[in-house]
């Protein structure tokens, strides 16, 4: 080795050493401040799958009020609780000590005069509070009874009350003089409170919101408690026809619609989306029966796409709105709104998609492609505020006959089934205490890749041009063709064997990329010490 | 399914297939080329006193080459062959510029070497590079052809590593070499060639020798047997692409070819976009002539490993060409509106995959060589698969139709000569045809 190659290699092994030493260490860097929200959401360390799950539906909830949520296991919240002026407590189990005494320096700061410095706690479940109340020395300020069943009984405003069993983890009731107190729950001997507050503690005993009616009692509960005590009122409920697809036979529909319009019902058809063959008869039969359904007053909604799509990126998903959306513009069929699975809200991706609309129905099917990010992404601050949310109506009886109080809801209805469990549905729709709406009596508005709507005080106006629902009989063309050959009669997807390529490609490039550096090193023995250089190299080839 | 998804289809599996093809022969290609750098490089780096040289007659046709055969013949003067043991036969084919004047001088410099030059006129020679050929073989005394075109300037050792690799093996009929392009620095176009020719002629050739002992002879810069000439009654005056139209025969004979990449000329390639779509238009019906001769040979079990590489041409020429075509015509269809693919899962991840492969698959060949992996090389490689590869359609589309007028006007087969660039003077260019 000579002096030059020493030099070289001590340099190297310094410069290695630097790096070594002076290259930061991942997983030491502080953990970035939670988003800003109105509403602060504690879950458990450790938290079960459905936990999360409660979590996400108190978002959700909150979603639907036009209220920011964000949301983080109790250790990441850490130092952060002032910072929220609402804080809930969702089934929290396991959680750092150190949580408990910030929460206790909070409760004691000084109101002033706005109301800030000392947030509203809300406590869904039982142990977390008996905790918190424990290591404050407030132990003699609760009643324990252990694991129960309960009878929830709680009244909506203007309705009787309902009734519903439920599991009760650990429960406890408050003693003492409470602010607010709403439903009873009796467990055995013992019949207590299902809400109340007490100070800047509110607490809900029972946490099993898969029970509808919990649900809907604790929806309406967490409205008032995240608006400050203000007074909900029912809001709108909508009867929509679910999932009805084009080209299937139109009799039915029309059927349903005639008996409908004939009763007087405000309904909304929620229509699958279609992407080509816009004109053929059979779309323009079955857009005939919508077209006159709107002329009689029903509302149309796009369902979002499901199954058929593949490529579930943001484009491809708007791209497939837009087709849809001018295949029904074009046969004069103007949804109003875009209806969506209830996990569109948590990923950021249809988040984006559904901007575009101003009406979103979210219905309770659940969409297994698509994956939640919205911890990540900000809480429900991903949806932004431009929204006007329908909830799907909780089902209180075998009718579902349901309602979730707080928010604008939807009932959804499948003219698939009978037609005697059809028309009991809707009477019971009907006869409900929230009287049913029409979409057409709300502002909507939306935009595509290709058109444009905007509706209120009676004027729709598609694409800059204001548009009549009046309904207009199709002209069928009788020999219309269909284009088809023998080719048309087949069809192929490439979507298995374009993962088989990507799979073999990635496989390739590797390989390639290995016989790059293979390469290199060859050449660079061959010809890195050789004296000629390039010039000399070409001219000697010439 | 509509026609426009049927077609995409069809070019889908058509691209992808050959380009599934194409890295296949890279990977045996670039195997075969470490091999050969690694343990044949010392053993050939000088004449090996030990071997009985055999006597090599080396034949370059000229024709209007003056402008070129100066430095082709020096070259070839300056083997380190023994030069007791070749002879040099130039047939100045019916040139009319000066060819023979210079090629007369570089006698007079050298009158100790044995340098022949023949003239034909317009009634003996002026026929095409098989014409001359065996205008040449006629007088030849060597046991071993060598040839070569007259724009090339073959390495020192060139001839000696493609006679030393004849002699190893009985069965091998012939050994071809490497060749580069001289003038790759001249314009955009043989920048392009020069890719082209290190992708797609040397790194393919090396490929298919690997896995299968396959070879095409490339018109230059290769030895072959005597005998094999004289059993086959020459070349066949008939074909553009004598070479491959010999490559055929001689595999057919039972002999194999050798490909053997440390035996480098360089060559001049076509430096204007007129000249090269001429040269490659000949080049192109030669290959389609030879193919539609030999095509009936990929159903004879007898012909012996050539029915694979007849296959090779076959899909290069029909399956790439009809499948270029339908994915640009459905391209320009979608973007005028005029059609769209409701193939489930069509993505334009498809073709980016496939322009990814491609590129890779290109580079290695390049890093193989020296001065040649570069990020300005990178850059054309994809310029070239937006512009070489369209022009590439061009050219066997052309190709396709001249051989149809050729075959109903019953047109007789003719050279048409590759023009000729001064590369002399830096910065301009004479053109010579």
């Amino acid at each position: 080795m000579n002096f030059s190659t020493m030099c070289k290699r001590a340099a190297a092994l310094l410069l290695a050493l630097f790096l070594f030493t002076a290259w930061p260490v991942p997983g030491r860097a502080a953990e970035a401040p939670l988003p800003d929200a109105q509403v602060l959401i504690v879950y458990s360390d450790e938290a079960s799958e459905g936990m999360v799950e409660d979590a996400y539906r108190v978002a959700e909830l909150l979603t639907y009020e036009g209220i920011s949520a964000v949301f983080a296991p109790a250790s990441r919240c850490r130092g952060e609780l002032s910072r929220y002026g609402h804080i809930v407590f969702c089934r929290v189990e396991t959680y750092p000590r150190s949580i408990l005494q910030e929460m206790s320096d909070l409760e004691k700061a000084p109101q002033t005069a706005g109301g800030a410095g000392r947030p509203a706690f809300l406590f869904l479940g039982n142990p977390f509070l008996k905790d918190y109340l424990d290591s404050t020395g407030r132990g003699e300020r609760y009643t324990a009874f252990g694991e129960a069943t309960g009878v929830l009984a709680y009244e909506f405003p203007g309705l009787e009350s309902s009734r519903a069993l439920t599991r009760l983890d650990e429960l406890i009731f408050l003693k003492g003089e409470r602010d607010y107190e709403a439903g009873t729950l009796a467990a055995g001997q013992e019949t207590g409170y299902f809400c109340c507050r007490q100070g800047t503690i509110t607490h809900i005993c029972a946490d099993g919101l898969d029970e509808p009616l919990v649900l809907s009692a604790f929806s309406g509960e967490l409205a008032r408690w995240a608006s400050d005590g203000a007074e909900r009122s029912f809001r709108a409920r909508y009867l929509v026809l679910d999932k009805i697809y084009p080209f299937q036979d139109p009799e039915q529909l029309y059927e349903t619609v005639k008996a409908l319009a004939e009763r007087g019902t405000p309904y909304t058809i929620s229509v699958m989306p279609v992407y080509t063959h816009g004109d053929y008869p059979a779309m323009q039969r079955f857009c005939e029966v919508l077209r006159y359904a709107q002329s009689r007053g029903a509302a149309i909604v796009l369902h979002a796409p499901l199954d058929q799509m593949t490529d579930l990126s943001v484009d491809a998903l708007n791209q497939a709105v837009s087709q849809a959306v001018s295949a029904y513009v074009q046969q004069g069929v103007y949804p109003l709104g875009l209806q969506v699975p209830e996990n569109w809200l948590m990923n950021s991706d249809t988040a984006e998609v559904m901007s575009r609309f101003r009406t979103i129905l979210v219905s309770t099917d659940r969409d297994e492609r698509i994956a939640a990010d919205w911890e990540e992404k900000g809480g429900n601050r991903i949806l932004g505020g431009e929204h006007d949310w329908i909830a799907p109506a909780a089902a209180l009886d075998e009718l579902d006959d349901g309602y979730a109080i707080a928010a604008s809801t939807a009932t959804y209805l499948d003219i698939r089934q009978s037609q005697f469990g059809f028309s009991r549905r809707v009477e019971a729709c009907e006869q409900s205490a929230i009287p049913l709406q029409s979409l057409w009596d709300s502002a909507h508005s939306f935009y595509t890749n290709s058109d444009t709507m905007t509706y209120g005080r009676g004027e729709l106006t598609v694409n800059g041009r204001r548009v009549s629902t009046v309904f207009v009989p199709t002209e069928y063309d009788e020999a219309f063709s269909y284009g088809r050959n023998q080719l048309q009669r087949f069809s192929w997807d490439l979507t298995e064997g374009s993962r088989k390529l990507i799979t073999a490609v990635s496989a390739v490039s590797v390989v390639f990329l290995v016989f790059l550096f293979l390469a290199r090193q060859s050449n660079r023995r061959r010809f890195l010490y050789e004296k000629e250089d390039k010039e000399e190299y070409w001219a000697n080839k010439r | 399914m509509t026609l426009a998804d049927c077609l995409s289809l069809y070019a889908i599996i058509a691209i992808w297939g050959l380009m599934f093809l194409n890295i296949f022969l890279s990977v045996g290609g670039f195997t075969y080329m470490l091999k050969v750098n690694k343990k044949e490089r010392e053993k050939r780096a000088r004449p090996d006193p030990a071997i009985d040289y055999p006597m090599v007659t080396v034949m370059v046709p000229a024709h209007n080459e003056c402008i070129v055969i100066q430095k082709t013949v020096l070259a070839l003067l300056n083997f380190d062959y023994p030069p007791d043991r070749y002879e040099i036969i130039v047939i100045n084919d019916n040139s009319t510029d000066n060819t023979a004047q210079v090629l007369m001088e570089i006698q007079k410099k050298n009158p100790t070497r044995r340098l022949a030059v023949i003239n034909t006129d317009n009634i003996m020679g002026g026929k095409g590079k098989s014409n001359a050929l065996n205008i040449a073989l006629s007088i030849s005394t060597g046991s071993v052809i060598a040839i070569y075109d007259a724009d090339n300037t073959p390495a020192p050792d060139a001839l000696r590593i493609l006679v030393e690799n004849l002699m190893e093996d009985e069965k091998l009929g012939a050994v071809i070499g490497k060749f580069r392009t001289r003038n790759r620095n001249a314009s955009l176009l043989t920048r392009f060639v020069n890719i082209e020719t290190l992708a797609y002629q040397c790194m393919n050739q090396a490929g298919r020798y690997f896995f299968f002992k396959l070879c095409t002879i490339p018109g230059t810069n290769y030895v072959i047997r005597r005998s094999i000439i004289d059993e086959i009654g020459g070349w066949d005056t008939k074909a553009l692409s004598e070479d491959t139209e010999i490559s055929f025969r001689l595999y057919r004979m039972g002999y194999y070819i050798k490909f053997m990449p440390l035996a480098v000329t360089w060559e001049q390639e076509p430096q204007k976009l007129k000249q090269w779509f001429k040269q490659r238009t000949r080049w192109a019906k030669g290959n389609l002539y030879v193919l539609l001769k030999n095509f009936k040979y990929v159903f004879d079990p007898e012909a012996g490993p050539m029915r694979m590489d007849v296959l090779y041409y076959g899909l290069v020429y029909i399956l790439m060409l009809t499948s270029l075509i339908c994915s640009d015509t459905i391209f320009v269809l979608g973007v005028l509106g005029l059609c769209s693919v409701t193939l489930g899962g069509f993505s334009t991840l498809l073709w980016v995959m496939a322009i990814l492969l491609f590129e890779l698959n290109v580079l290695i060949t390049l890093a193989v060589e020296k001065n040649e992996f570069s990020t300005e090389n990178a850059f054309l490689i994809l310029l070239m698969l937006f512009t070489y590869s369209k022009m590439w359609v061009a050219v066997v589309v052309n190709a396709i139709i001249k051989s149809i007028q050729d075959a109903v006007y019953h047109k007789e087969t003719v050279w048409d000569k590759t023009e000729r660039f001064d590369e002399t003077q830096s910065g301009t260019i004479r053109s010579k045809t």
